[in-house]
């Protein structure tokens, strides 16, 4: 999963501290289109089903699948973080010593980038 | 002939036309929507509105026409006009008793009902409406519909709040300016969605879940456990993160109490 259009965003987001992996996830199918995750995370295996479940958010909320959502999941050890506007997400997985509020607008300000990377391809 | 004074529908069409001030577009309103006109019966009403903004029966009328037009909370809003402009005015009392049981709002049928026995004990329809509640089974102790209630006075931009069960099934509460249908929509798509997160952050081994929070252009849905069950509070989206916070922490205590007055 190297040079893709995401690479710079992924980057960004892992850079983060307390970010353990980043992926960008098809929203329809919820495969991984790339990512970056540390050493023990298994982003790839729960790709699917973060994508099922923000599907399942986008239409507990409605107003169609072009505007952006954002959908937090807080467990005892850490949270998941998913954001996207359109046909990509972004998953982020987040440790729970993490600054909720910085690692938020990092994966919204990812999603952005997305939407953008997407519409430009 | 037709409307209450028995006038053709040109004779009341002239009236309207010739006297911009005539309050017959009422009846006029009332006879294009007996013929199914429902467009131009909301037009007339409109407009005469705007020229007899306190006129209580054309207030009624236009909300007649939005509950035939499916549209019922503007015609709920309608009859909250009338209610206020004119406490005593029955009909619209059982109009609002009838949308109300047909949303499954129990509660607030149950309060008109009080309401227009006291107004007009002898009317033959209250007999028919309390033996429609009376079919539907006893209102929960506590009134589900209203125990979440006091969120939406006391934290504005609040929009309501579901208990919900193991099954996603509603326990109590709703969302305000929504009907009972969408409700339950919405509690089943978020039920299999917090299956969903609870077995994603088992695989991820994040341990139990403890909240899911969906953010979306209008609003801010957040599902927490409660017990065996599970609340769900939404704000609008505009309310600042720490006030839903606090939302969501006074629904939870709400939610507990009314589990544990159930219980006992």
């Amino acid at each position: 999963m190297r040079g893709s259009a995401f690479r710079s965003t992924l980057e960004t987001v892992m850079r983060m501290p307390g970010i353990r992996g980043a992926l960008v996830v098809a929203v329809r199918d919820g495969l991984v289109v790339d990512g970056r995750v540390h050493v023990g995370v298994r982003g790839a295996a729960v790709a699917a089903l973060a994508a099922s479940l923000y599907r399942r958010a986008c239409r507990a909320t409605g107003d169609g699948d072009a505007h952006r959502r954002f959908v937090e999941l807080e467990a005892e050890q850490g949270r998941i973080m998913i954001a996207g506007a359109g046909e990509l997400a972004l998953m982020a997985v987040v440790e729970r010593r993490a600054n909720v509020g910085q690692a938020r607008l990092a994966v919204l300000r990812a999603a952005a980038d997305l939407k953008a990377t997407e519409e430009e391809a | 002939m037709v409307g209450g004074t028995g006038r053709s529908l040109q004779e009341l069409s002239a009236e309207v036309a010739t006297n911009p001030n005539s309050t017959a577009f009422v009846e006029l309103a009332a006879a294009y929507r007996d013929r199914g006109d429902l467009q131009r019966a909301l037009w007339l009403c409109l407009r005469g509105l705007q020229r007899h903004p306190t006129h209580v029966e054309a207030h009624f009328e236009l909300a007649r026409i939005y509950e035939e037009r499916g549209e019922r909370e503007l015609a709920l809003d309608e009859l909250g006009i009338v209610r206020q402009l004119a406490p005593d005015h029955v009909s619209s009392r059982l109009a609002l008793i009838q949308i109300y049981l047909e949303e499954g709002r129990r509660g607030e049928a149950e309060r008109e009902l009080h309401a227009a026995q006291e107004l007009a004990p002898q009317n033959p329809a209250l007999g028919r409406i309390r033996m429609q509640l009376k079919a539907s089974g006893p209102v929960p102790s506590g009134g589900s519909q209203s125990v979440f209630d006091v969120l939406v006075e006391d934290y504005p931009g609040t929009l309501g709040a579901l208990l919900l069960d193991r099954e996603g099934q509603i326990v109590a509460g709703r969302m305000r300016d929504q009907q009972a249908e969408a409700d339950g929509s919405l509690a089943a798509n978020l039920g299999d969605a917090r299956e969903e997160a609870n077995r994603v952050a088992s695989y991820l081994q994040l341990g139990e879940l403890r909240s899911m929070v969906v953010e979306g252009p209008a609003a801010r849905i957040t599902v927490s456990p409660v017990e065996e069950n599970a609340i769900v509070v939404a704000t609008q989206s505009d309310v600042p993160a720490g006030q839903a916070t606090r939302v969501r922490q006074k629904a939870a205590k709400l939610a507990k109490a009314f589990l544990g007055s159930e219980a006992r």
